[in-house]
């Protein structure tokens, strides 16, 4: 059953039923969903496989954004294009402050990285106010062209495409965690780092790296909401959702493949429903986040896995270890 | 008389006599491990009061971790362990180190930023004892430096103020891991003298690798090999040769 | 050309000195729970905020600023105490992130239940002691004065603390080596709620005084984390003195950015502290202890 999950077909097919539940629930949630989701698999794959908390994703999540508005604000109408450059900006961005990031153990590089959220937030509201018109925002809607094969100014449209987005990016990261020697060698850093120096991998690259990933695909969620909230502002960098993204990531499970996924449905669903009924959303979280961490860090879909995986141990013990042939 | 009496009591046969009264320390089948890598394996044994014993070992073989959880610094997966009548089992460590039994780290590590005299209140105010002649008596070098800095002791001062320390509280079990560890043959012969006149006071059971040491000053030695105890030797004359390390 | 006259200048020291002594007591928290337990412990910012909230009400309801301080230093106590026994207490042996992620959980409850309380509107607090003192030719706040005066004694009274008592010395052994303590015979459990309360009720009274500065709100906790962080990182975790400096370093990069150009005052000290970390990427006393 894992296996099947974590297959490449698997991942089709559960974004697919993902995909057909629109009739269910509201298009705009499930594309909230969507979104969030590519966003957390950054945060959940620093965490969960690096060990590097970042109270600072919105920070990584603006810039992709902003270079989107940005692009279509001043430059261009394609939103194609403005992804892709949203998608570009972020990269460059998170190699620089990746560079000064990645040097400091994890207790500085949480406290850093949400120092650098508080910055850059600062940054969009008022130092770059002349451009990015702070709290009001760049409103794009006039700004977009319909684009060819799928159009992206339309719901249905930037519906699938985040999906279509979302599936190539679960793609990546199955490769990255289960399939190459580089997720392995993420996961011996966040294990015993000076072993792996030791060893003679070069860990400095190994976790800038794994940074430059992350991050660049929270800034290409952050380019898809830009063109999918057809306006930018400073709201998107503010430090107070940073903690969702790492309660969603928690709260899925911290460095699986499919937790972010759960995750944010979960979450964001919570959120809608709570919020009708408890004003003040930071107890959720703030609970959510208490919750998941004295249960111990593995979250819904890492205690699944570990489930499944003491099931298959059981029924592989009750099993005689040898046949009459002289097999297993 | 007395002079027989006195020779015998240096020879330790006087302590025969106490072997009639009951073990300070009994261990039974204890198991420890570390996760999934099992460390300790059954182990069984036990300490007399005022015992000098000792458990020699290759590295690796368990002997600190056994230290260990006998002073509930670590918890065994299973087993025993009594001391004095109770059960240690689940106790926490500041508990057991009231109680008179104390752990005393291989690493001499006293705290660096605290004078020998601060290492000492802390070991006074642990314990409600604050008579420090005793100490004193044993290592009279730490009354004259009794305000440096832990950070600018030697080796062998550490030791001293490592033992030291622990014997404020009279405690009737001393746990010493390594003693002998990176100090000069000086202080080594010190350090035998020092654990002859402590064990007049309490049983010491020591861990360690170094033979020499181990034949000055034991009178009962356990064999550890990968976790398990393989002998127990408590023959003097067996002890005095060593030749107890073909079972390592 | 920038226009600097004496009397901004002396202005904007003392309120850069005030400032640190905010800063300073909210962070010597951080510090010693890092340096003794090996847990960032982000919920000090909600004692913070916690302490502000109750010196409002209480003043409100008594008049007395004064009582309003005692008030929410001991209010904060009695939450520490549970919050560190129910909760924190359990994650002392896990990995550093473990305490971050829940700290930070408590932090966010704790804004969501104030702003439960007391609404969303900031609200003020009037300061205690009005008047102004003259230094240098300069008029200055006399509650400045205060603040700078409150926090240096509170400096020394930590310093003694930890210094000459034995609880202090027991600290001290702990932060050292806490393993060694228990072995001595001592409760280090005891020790760590001792240290937590002391952490928490000291970032009280620093959002205590900060209250007359600046309006009290829910968001007063956030928006004084990215400070504190700096001050901690500059200083290094576990380095009381490192705080203080780096709490005087911050406290005037802040006030004398603000007189150059008014946005420097919010990145100046982040750009400080990219140059210290660059150098030196445990801070500038960070202790050797911290290589995880």
């Amino acid at each position: 059953m894992k296996r099947f999950l974590n297959s490449w077909t698997g991942i089709i097919i559960a974004f697919a039923l993902l995909y057909s539940l629109k009739g269910v629930l509201p298009a705009a949630f499930l594309t909230e969903v969507v979104i969030f989701s590519i966003y957390a698999m950054g945060c959940s794959f620093l965490i969960g496989r690096l060990g590097l908390t970042s109270f600072g994703q919105p920070a990584f999540l603006a810039f992709g954004a902003y270079g989107a508005g940005v692009y279509l604000y001043y430059f261009g109408h394609n939103s194609y294009v403005a992804i892709l450059v949203g998608v570009l900006v972020s990269l460059v961005i998170n190699m620089l402050v990746g560079l000064f990031m990645v040097r400091l153990n994890s207790s500085y590089f949480t406290l850093c990285n949400q120092a650098f959220c508080v910055v850059t937030f600062f940054l969009f509201q008022k130092a770059l106010v002349k451009w990015t018109f702070g709290d009001n925002g760049l409103l794009l809607i006039s700004r977009m062209d319909p684009t060819p094969f799928i159009d992206l100014t339309t719901t249905k449209g930037i519906y699938l495409f985040a999906f279509l987005v979302a599936i190539a990016v679960w793609f990546f990261y199955q490769y990255l965690m289960k399939k190459s020697v580089f997720g392995a060698t993420c996961l011996c850093v966040k294990d015993n780092e000076q072993k792996l120096r030791f060893l003679g991998y070069k860990t400095f690259n190994i976790k800038w790296f794994a940074f430059v990933i992350a991050n660049t695909t929270a800034g290409l969620a952050g380019a898809i909401y830009t063109i999918y909230f057809c306006m930018v502002n400073a709201n998107i960098a503010s430090v107070n959702t940073a903690s969702e993204a790492v309660a969603i990531s928690m709260l899925g499970g911290a460095g699986t493949l499919f937790g972010p996924l759960v995750g944010s449905f979960l979450f964001i669903g919570l959120k809608d429903i709570a919020s009708q009924f408890i004003s003040h959303w930071e107890v959720l979280v703030g609970l959510l986040l208490i919750i998941v961490m004295l249960a111990g860090e593995k979250g819904i879909v890492g205690s699944l896995e570990g489930y499944i995986e003491k099931l298959r141990e059981k029924r592989s013990l009750s099993k005689p270890a040898l046949t009459k042939e002289g097999g297993l | 008389m007395l002079l027989i009496l006195l020779v015998l009591d240096d020879m330790g046969k006087l302590r025969g006599m106490e072997m009639g009264m009951p073990n300070i320390v009994e261990v039974k089948n204890l198991n420890a491990a570390y996760g999934q890598s099992k460390v300790l394996f059954d182990i069984n044994l036990h300490i007399k009061p005022n015992e000098r014993v000792a458990i020699v070992g290759r590295n690796g073989a368990g002997k600190t971790t056994l230290q260990k959880c006998i002073a509930s610094l670590l918890h065994p997966t299973s087993g025993s362990v009594v001391y004095d009548g109770t059960e240690l089992v689940g106790k926490q460590p500041y508990e057991v180190a009231r109680m008179g039994l104390k752990y005393i780290d291989q690493d001499k590590h006293v705290f660096l930023d605290l004078t020998v005299r601060e290492n000492l209140e802390l070991s006074s105010y642990a314990t409600g004892d604050y008579e420090w002649d005793k100490v004193f008596e044993h290592f009279p070098k730490l009354k004259i430096l009794i305000d440096r800095k832990g950070a600018y002791l030697s080796g062998g001062e550490r030791q001293m103020l490592m033992i030291g320390r622990a014997i404020l509280g009279d405690p009737k079990v001393l746990l010493v891991d390594e003693p002998t560890e990176g100090l000069a043959p000086s202080i080594v012969d010190d350090l035998v003298t020092t654990f002859h006149e402590l064990s007049r006071d309490c049983a010491i059971m020591t861990v360690g690798q170094n033979l020499s040491f181990v034949s000055r000053v034991a009178e009962r030695v356990y064999a550890m090999k990968e976790g398990r105890l393989v002998a127990e030797i408590t023959d003097e004359v067996e002890i005095k040769n060593n030749s107890y390390c073909e079972y390592l | 050309m920038i226009k600097m006259n004496m009397q901004l200048l002396i202005s904007a020291i003392v309120l850069g000195l005030s400032m640190s002594g905010v800063y300073f007591l909210l962070t010597v928290g951080l510090s010693l729970c890092y340096g003794l337990m090996r847990i960032i412990s982000l919920d000090q910012f909600f004692y913070y905020a916690l302490g502000a909230y109750m010196v409002y009400t209480i003043t409100s309801l008594t008049g007395s600023f004064w009582l309003g301080m005692i008030g929410a230093m001991l209010a904060v106590l009695v939450v520490a105490f549970v919050v560190e026994r129910l909760i924190n207490k359990r994650v002392y042996s896990k990995p550093v992130m473990f305490s971050m992620i829940l700290t930070f959980g408590v932090n966010l409850m704790g804004v969501g239940l104030i702003k439960y309380v007391w609404g969303l509107t900031p609200k003020p607090v009037a300061s205690p002691i009005a008047g102004r003192v003259m230094i240098l030719g300069t008029g200055v706040p006399t509650y400045r004065i205060f603040v700078i005066a409150l926090a240096i004694v509170v400096y020394f009274a930590v310093q003694y603390f930890l210094n000459k008592t034995i609880l202090g010395t027991a600290i001290r052994a702990g932060i050292d080596d806490a393993e060694k303590v228990k072995a001595l015979g001592i409760n280090i459990s005891r020790l760590f709620t001792v240290t937590f309360i002391l952490s928490s009720v000291l970032s009280a009274l620093a959002g205590v005084i900060h209250a007359p500065f600046v309006m009290v709100s829910p968001e007063m906790g956030m928006t004084i984390t990215a400070f504190a962080f700096m001050v901690v990182i500059i200083g290094g975790l576990g380095s009381i003195k490192g705080t203080m400096v780096s709490a005087l370093i911050v406290g005037q990069v802040v006030s004398l950015g603000a007189l150059i150009w008014a946005p420097l005052a919010e990145m100046a000290p982040f750009l400080v502290m990219i140059i210290i970390l660059l150098i030196k990427p445990t801070g500038l006393y960070g202790s050797k202890l911290m290589h995880r």
